[in-house]
């Protein structure tokens, strides 16, 4: 399956409905980054919301990014005496980098 | 030839795109997008048909908070939760934006939720330094103290209503396998879960007919187990073994969506085994979730935030062939 790539804000409802889900493929990302299956119903999708294209590569990037970001966030955030156990339970996972579609 | 107009007294409505919701149901309408087509909606589809589109963003980004909601996605309740720092935040959804409401009292994250949005029932979590025990009551404009649970613990989950509801699983030095009821005043303490479990297992159902479904239990878990109100047996387990999901529905018919890994998976469940069906469009852990098994909300949560998404089931729409 083919895909595009875009950046576009989600303003909330009707940003996506559901026979535009029925239509084809959408994935949301970190950075506000969609991936939208290559068809004349996601190209008019991507119309609809004023998404920015970008190519696959832009889209990890941003992608990456924004998921770097909070790792550093994460990283600096410490408690004096905080095992790595406590860490994960006061925070959650520190957040992993991926592989887009 | 009889015109459809000479027997109903109305013509064919031309509209354009699918209209599925129930309240077309029954009808016939010409469809104008592309070439054109007449078109009858059916009868309401199976939860395999049932997709994801986008709702209003909350208000407040957050993670680690919980919901109550259990029977329409028109009236939810958002409460609580982690912004980076714990919140007291609460916010109403009306079918297509939340509003900031009063906040509760005690400021914390990961932790349970019942009732409905004029009824809300707040339990347990870890505030800025410690588990909490602390329970609150919505009465639909503001939150009150009321008893505590007996045992202090984190991401626990939830089900049931405000005058008889149930709090399940949670850490509290370690994985727990505790139970407990509440009445409306006062909660006791009820039969063990068979496996101890924490991270946010999903909860649903009512007091007397509960489900709980993964979570953590040395590692992410599949194990599900349903409540008769006495105590807890194994069912079937979810497809996607996970943890801090959120969930919808009753023992006879549920959904849960979201979790461990960012997962966009989505699962139904019919009283007896979990199916895999459409998923979120946007992947995410720690959100939460309120309403059916066909009509139901998946919010907030990380990375997400602020995002909602609205899960329906819709009736069937068949193109008419007039060949």
């Amino acid at each position: 399956m083919a895909y595009k790539y875009c950046t576009a804000t989600n303003w909330g409802k009707d940003f996506f409905t559901h026979e535009e889900r029925t239509r084809f493929h959408l994935e949301g990302h970190p950075g506000n980054v969609w991936i939208v299956g290559d068809n004349n119903y996601g190209d008019q999708w991507i119309s609809k919301i004023s998404g920015v294209s970008k190519t696959k590569s832009e889209a990890q990037a941003i992608v990456t990014g924004v998921i770097e970001t909070a790792q550093g966030v994460w990283d600096d955030n410490n408690v004096s005496g905080e095992s790595s156990d406590e860490k994960i339970s006061r925070l959650g996972s520190r957040p992993a980098t991926y592989n887009i579609i | 030839m009889t015109a459809f107009k000479t027997i109903k007294g109305v013509p064919v409505k031309t509209i354009s795109g699918d209209r599925a919701g129930s309240s077309f149901e029954g009808q016939l309408y010409y469809d104008s997008d592309g070439a054109g087509a007449f078109k009858f909606v059916g009868a309401l589809g199976a939860v395999s048909t049932g997709t994801w589109a986008s709702g209003g963003n909350l208000n407040t980004s957050r993670a680690a908070l919980s919901a109550a909601g259990n029977a329409t996605t028109t009236a939810g309740l958002a409460f609580l939760g982690n912004t980076g720092s714990v919140t007291t935040a609460s916010e109403e959804y009306n079918g297509s934006s939340w509003t900031s409401g009063n906040s509760a009292n005690t400021a914390r994250r990961n932790l349970g939720g019942a009732g409905t949005q004029t009824a809300g029932l707040a339990f347990g979590g870890f505030t800025a330094t410690a588990n909490s025990a602390d329970t609150e009551e919505y009465d639909g404009t503001s939150w009150s103290e009321q008893n505590n649970l007996n045992t202090a613990r984190r991401e626990l989950t939830g089900c049931g209503t405000q005058t008889a509801g149930l709090a399940f699983g949670g850490q509290v030095t370690t994985h727990s396998a505790l139970s407990e009821e509440y009445n409306g005043t006062s909660w006791t303490e009820g039969n063990d879960l068979n496996t101890a479990r924490s991270e946010d297992p999903a909860g649903m159902g009512i007091q007397t007919a509960a489900l709980c479904a993964g979570g953590d239990s040395g590692s992410v878990s599949a194990s599900n187990e349903q409540y008769n109100g006495t105590s807890w047996t194994e069912v079937g387990d979810l497809n996607t073994a996970r943890a801090v999901l959120a969930a919808a529905g009753t023992t006879a018919a549920a959904i849960v969506f979201g979790g461990s890994s960012n997962t966009v998976n989505t699962e139904s469940w019919n009283g007896s085994s979990w199916t895999e069906v459409n998923n979120l469009a946007t992947g995410r852990t720690n959100l939460a979730g309120l309403g059916t098994s066909l009509n139901a909300l998946a919010f907030g949560g990380s990375p997400s935030g602020t995002a909602t998404e609205e899960f329906t089931v819709t009736n069937a729409v068949k193109t008419i062939d007039l060949s």
